[in-house]
C-alpha cells in the first residue's frame, strides 16, 4: 500500500483549503493511500505518442451565443443566501492585518 | 396507470384531471417517504396542478409532459426551491435560478413532485454518503438502493412518480437503477443541458431520466433534449425523434459481448445475462465477443480525473457568497477551512484531496495527464468496437443491492462502477433494463451501451428486449 506521509496530507490540505483534523485524519490517510495504491497502476499503460482527451466531443469552432442580457438572476435573490452581507456587498471577515 | 406518457394523454384528453393525479402521487410518496427517504423536500404539486387544470378548461393546449409527476435530483436548480446537493453545506441554500432541463419540463407541463436524495454532491455507490441518511431500497429496506441517485431509483421503484430525473458521472444513475430494477439512462455527453445541474466531473457530467419502461424514457427524452445556448458543452444538433424509432425492428443488429470482463463475474447472477442474450438471439440479433483491453484501467483513469474536475468545481464552496460559513472563522482563511470542515462530508472530502494530489505540480504528469491519455486508449477502443457491433452488453452491475453499511472500503465502492464509467469516460450513451432477479429476490439490469449520438438506437435496442423479455419485472410486493 502506497504510503501518505503527515506532511503531505497537510500540504494538501493547505491546498484544498479544507482543515482536516482529529480522527477523521487516520481515516482520511489511509482511505487516500488505498485508492492511490490502486489507481498507480495507470503508470503501467504505454500510452507513448497518445494524446490526452480534455473533452469527450470535438468541435469545429468554439461555441457562441449573442452578446445580449438574457438572465433571470436577481441581486435579491442572490443575496438570500449570503451569510453575510452589507447593503448588496458581500462581507467577509478582514483581508489585511495590521502589523504587531 | 404507471406509466408517464399514459398519464399525459389521459390528462390531455380530460380523462382525468392533473389534480387527481398530483393527489395520488402526492399521498403515496408522503405515505411512504418515513421508510425510503427518496424526497428530501416535496412541492406544491397541488398548486401545479390546478394550474394545468385551469390551463385545459380555458381551452389552451397542453403540453407533452401535462400532468406528469416528475422527481428532481436535489443537485438541480429550481427557482427559489432549497437545493442542498445532500450535503449540509447547502443546507439552507435557496435556488435563485431554474436549470434548464427542469425548465424544459415545466415548460410542458410536467408536475414537478419534489427533490430526492443522493450522496453527498453525487459523490457514492450507495446513497449512504447523503447528509440526511440513507435512502432505502423498496425491494428490502435493509439495502442500499445504490446510488448517487439513489432517491430518485427509489422513487420510481416504489412507485412514487413515474419518472425521476438523475445525474450520471460514473454510473449514478445507472448502477441505482440496476439494483432498484428499473430503468435508468444515461444520455450522450452534452444531449441534456447542464446548465443549473451543480457540477462534479464536469467533463463526464449528464443528466437522464430513471423510468419504468423504455417507452417513457424515450417519452420524457423528447423534451429533455436539447441544444442550450446556456451550456456551451450542450450538442448542437438536433435530437431524435425517440417514440418513433423504439418501434423498430432490431432484426440483424449486432450485440458486442467483452466476455474478458466477466471473468470474475459472479456465478449466480451470469445466467440472468445469459437469459437477456439470448432474447436478443431470439429477436434476430447475433451475439459477438468483443475485446476491450484496457477496460482493466477504467476505474483509475475514471477516479483520478473525476477527482480531479471535482476538486476544481467545489472550489466554489468556501463560505463566501452562498452556503456554510463557519461561526468560529475569524479570519479569511479560516473561513474557507473551517467551513469546508464543517460542510462537507468525509467522502467529498477525501475525493477533494485525491483531486489536489493527481493535480499537484509534482504528481500531474504521473497521474492525470496519464489518466487522459487512458481515457484516450479506452475511447479508441470503444470506436473499434463499434464497427463492428451495434451495442455493447455486460451486466450493469457486478453485484444486486448489498446491505446498508456492507462496503466500507472505499476502492471496493469504487468498484460498483465496473461496467459503468467507461460509457462517461468515452461521452456515450447507456443504458441499464431490468433483467431478472437473483435467488434473493433482487434486481438486477443489463447495461447496454451504444456509440456517441446513438441515443435512438440505444433506446431502441433497450426497448426491444424490454417486450420481449421472458421474466417478469414484478414490484416491491409493498408499493404495488
Amino acid at each position: 500500500m502506497k504510503e501518505l506521509s503527515e506532511k503531505e496530507i497537510d500540504r494538501l490540505s493547505r491546498l484544498a483549503r479544507i482543515r482536516v483534523e482529529g480522527e477523521d485524519r487516520d481515516k482520511l490517510q489511509q482511505n487516500l493511500a488505498r485508492v492511490l495504491g490502486h489507481i498507480e497502476k495507470l503508470q503501467s499503460v504505454n500510452t507513448e505518442g497518445v494524446p490526452p482527451t480534455v473533452h469527450v466531443h470535438t468541435y469545429d469552432d468554439n461555441v457562441y451565443r449573442a452578446d445580449e442580457v438574457d438572465s433571470d438572476l436577481s441581486t435579491e435573490a442572490f443575496l438570500r443566501n449570503a451569510p453575510d452581507n452589507v447593503g448588496t456587498m458581500i462581507k467577509t471577515p478582514s483581508v489585511l492585518q495590521e502589523k504587531g | 396507470m404507471n406509466y408517464a406518457w399514459e398519464i399525459a394523454e389521459k390528462v390531455r384528453n380530460g380523462e382525468v384531471s392533473a389534480v387527481d393525479v398530483a393527489t395520488t402521487y402526492l399521498r403515496k410518496a408522503e405515505a411512504h417517504n418515513p421508510e425510503l427517504n427518496a424526497f428530501l423536500s416535496f412541492f406544491d404539486v397541488i398548486e401545479q396542478a390546478k394550474r394545468i387544470d385551469e390551463k385545459r378548461a380555458r381551452g389552451e393546449k397542453l403540453g407533452a409532459l401535462a400532468g406528469v409527476p416528475i422527481g428532481v435530483k436535489d443537485n438541480m436548480q429550481i427557482t427559489g426551491k432549497t437545493m442542498t446537493c445532500g450535503s449540509r453545506f447547502l443546507e439552507t441554500y435557496t435556488s435563485p435560478y431554474t436549470a434548464a432541463a427542469i425548465q424544459n419540463l415545466i415548460d410542458q407541463d410536467a408536475l414537478i413532485l419534489g427533490k430526492t436524495n443522493l450522496d453527498e454532491f453525487a459523490m457514492g455507490s450507495s446513497n449512504e454518503h447523503s447528509s440526511f441518511g440513507t435512502v432505502s431500497n423498496p425491494w428490502d429496506t435493509s439495502r442500499v438502493p445504490g446510488g448517487s441517485s439513489g432517491g430518485s431509483a427509489t422513487a420510481v421503484a416504489a412507485r412514487l412518480v413515474p419518472i425521476a430525473l438523475g445525474s450520471d458521472t460514473g454510473g449514478s444513475i445507472r448502477q441505482p437503477a440496476s439494483f432498484t430494477g428499473t430503468i435508468g439512462f444515461k444520455p450522450t455527453y452534452g444531449r441534456v443541458s447542464r446548465y443549473g445541474l451543480v457540477a462534479f466531473g464536469s467533463s463526464f457530467d449528464v443528466i437522464g431520466p430513471f423510468a419504468n419502461s423504455v417507452k417513457d424514457i424515450a417519452f420524457i427524452m423528447e423534451t429533455l433534449a436539447k441544444p442550450d445556448p446556456k451550456d456551451a458543452t450542450s450538442l448542437q444538433t438536433p435530437p431524435d425523434h425517440y417514440l418513433d424509432q423504439i418501434e423498430q425492428s432490431i432484426q440483424n443488429k449486432v450485440i458486442g459481448v467483452p466476455w474478458h470482463m466477466l471473468k470474475q463475474y459472479d456465478e449466480s447472477l451470469l445466467p440472468l445475462f445469459e437469459t437477456a442474450l439470448n432474447t436478443y438471439t431470439q429477436l434476430g440479433c447475433t451475439v459477438k465477443d468483443i475485446s476491450l483491453p484496457s477496460q482493466e484501467h477504467a476505474i483509475s483513469s475514471y477516479y483520478v480525473l473525476s477527482t480531479a474536475e471535482a476538486s476544481t468545481n467545489l472550489a466554489r464552496f468556501d463560505g463566501i457568497r452562498y452556503g456554510l460559513r463557519s461561526k468560529e472563522a475569524k479570519t479569511l482563511d479560516e473561513v474557507y477551512e473551517l467551513s469546508k470542515e464543517a460542510g462537507f462530508g468525509d467522502e467529498v472530502k477525501q475525493r477533494i484531496l485525491l483531486g489536489t494530489f493527481v493535480v499537484s505540480s509534482e504528481h500531474k504528469d504521473e497521474y492525470f495527464v496519464q489518466a487522459q491519455k487512458v481515457r484516450t486508449l479506452i475511447t479508441r477502443e470503444f470506436e473499434a468496437a463499434f464497427s463492428e457491433c451495434d451495442v455493447i452488453a455486460t451486466p450493469t452491475t457486478p453485484n444486486t443491492a448489498f446491505v446498508k453499511g456492507a462496503i466500507a472500503d472505499p476502492l471496493s465502492m469504487y468498484l460498483q462502477d465496473l461496467f459503468t464509467v467507461s460509457a462517461n469516460l468515452v461521452g456515450i450513451p447507456a443504458i441499464s433494463v431490468p433483467s431478472g432477479h437473483s435467488s434473493e429476490g433482487l434486481p438486477i439490469g443489463i447495461h447496454l451501451v451504444g456509440p456517441k449520438s446513438g441515443d435512438a438506437s440505444l433506446l431502441q435496442i433497450a426497448h426491444q428486449y424490454e417486450i420481449s423479455r421472458t421474466f417478469s419485472p414484478a414490484l416491491p410486493s409493498a408499493y404495488a
